[in-house]
């Protein structure tokens, strides 16, 4: 990774997901508020649509990478062994690398109307 | 007036201790600054050590931890502490002695600004001159006094010294690229890149609250990042 990628595009990808985070749940928000008898099915079926699972699949990938600025943020902060922050860093990478997977599955099963 | 002191003299004490000192009511005059206390104090025990000159806000010497605030004595008003006042260094540097604070890492990062005008075209014969626009551009900037009060009240700076530039240092970055004469804007943004020198800024903004000058780093810090991004398009 080259030096401007760990500065500014960092620092420019947090500014960007952290505006889609917020655009995302506040139409959602919305969105369940403004349905009456919220049930599972009808949250099932919701997040089955094409528009719905794109961007929430997005939605997931975007939160993921907010997470990974800050988490990265916080090690660079206060762990400066770097053995150790690169540890800590691949450990982090691995978990939000797994939820990502599970996100997927989830709305990929959701999509296939099955699970 | 009570008072109480950080005393630390690394060659005689163990580890640093909170001294008492109390000033007599009648040696305190109305609108009384903290340096003119300390120096009553210091007329009672003359191994109290701090760092004074201009006593007017001015040279910067007396930056203190003031009430767990970062402050300059000569400029704060005894009537707006509570008392007893607690006095430390200014907080993550090493302690020389007392009050007196070794700001070696704060000056090396001023210089890593590179806190002159960078113009490679022979000199003229009269002054680079600026229109007024273009001098106002650096208010808000220039009056910095270098008395580290913003750089040590920093959380970031405080974790990494040695490699984020502090809130003074990059005031002074962005008061050079704001410079209608300085040529050096590539060259200077490039020095700023990568994850620590600018990056390790989260926008606390306790410079700004802190900064005895009433300036804004933050403010500078986030004009520095939007000439980045305007770079990179």
């Amino acid at each position: 990774m080259s030096r401007a990628a760990q500065g500014l595009r960092a620092w420019l990808l947090q500014r960007f997901t952290a505006i889609y985070l917020a655009a995302y749940l506040i139409v959602v928000i919305t969105i369940i508020f403004r349905t009456e008898a919220f049930t599972y099915q009808e949250w099932r079926s919701g997040l089955s649509g094409p528009w719905m699972s794109v961007s929430t699949t997005l939605f997931a990938l975007a939160l993921l990478l907010h997470v990974w600025v800050g988490i990265r943020d916080v090690l660079i902060d206060y762990i400066h062994a770097v053995w150790l922050r690169l540890l800590f860093m691949a450990g982090t990478a691995l978990v939000l690398l797994g939820s990502l997977l599970w996100v997927m599955r989830a709305i990929t099963l959701a999509a296939m109307g099955t699970g | 007036m009570k008072f109480s002191i950080y005393r630390y003299d690394p060659d005689q004490d163990a580890k640093p201790y909170m001294q008492d000192y109390e000033v007599p009511d009648d040696q305190i005059e109305p609108d009384m600054m903290l340096l003119d206390a300390l120096l009553l104090v210091k007329a009672q025990d003359e191994s109290l050590s701090f760092r004074r000159s201009c006593q007017e806000g001015v040279c910067g010497s007396d930056g203190m931890n003031i009430n767990g605030r970062n402050g300059l004595a000569c400029i704060t008003r005894l009537s707006e502490l509570k008392t007893p006042i607690e006095i430390r260094p200014l907080p993550g540097m090493p302690v020389i002695r007392d009050l007196v604070v070794d700001l070696e890492q704060f000056y090396k990062q001023y210089r890593t600004a590179k806190p002159w005008l960078i113009n490679e075209e022979p000199c003229p014969e009269v002054e680079r001159l600026q229109s007024p626009q273009e001098r106002e551009q650096l208010d808000g900037l220039y009056e910095c006094v270098l008395c580290a009060c913003c750089s040590t009240s920093c959380p970031s700076f405080w974790w990494n010294p040695d490699k984020f530039l502090g809130p003074a240092a990059l005031l002074q970055s962005w008061r050079f690229l704001a410079d209608s004469r300085d040529q050096a804007t590539e060259e200077r943004l490039n020095n700023l890149e990568g994850p620590f020198r600018l990056f390790r800024c989260h926008s606390i903004m306790n410079c700004v609250d802190v900064c005895p000058k009433g300036l804004n780093p933050t403010r500078a810090i986030g004009r520095i990042k939007a000439l980045m991004v305007k770079r990179s398009l």
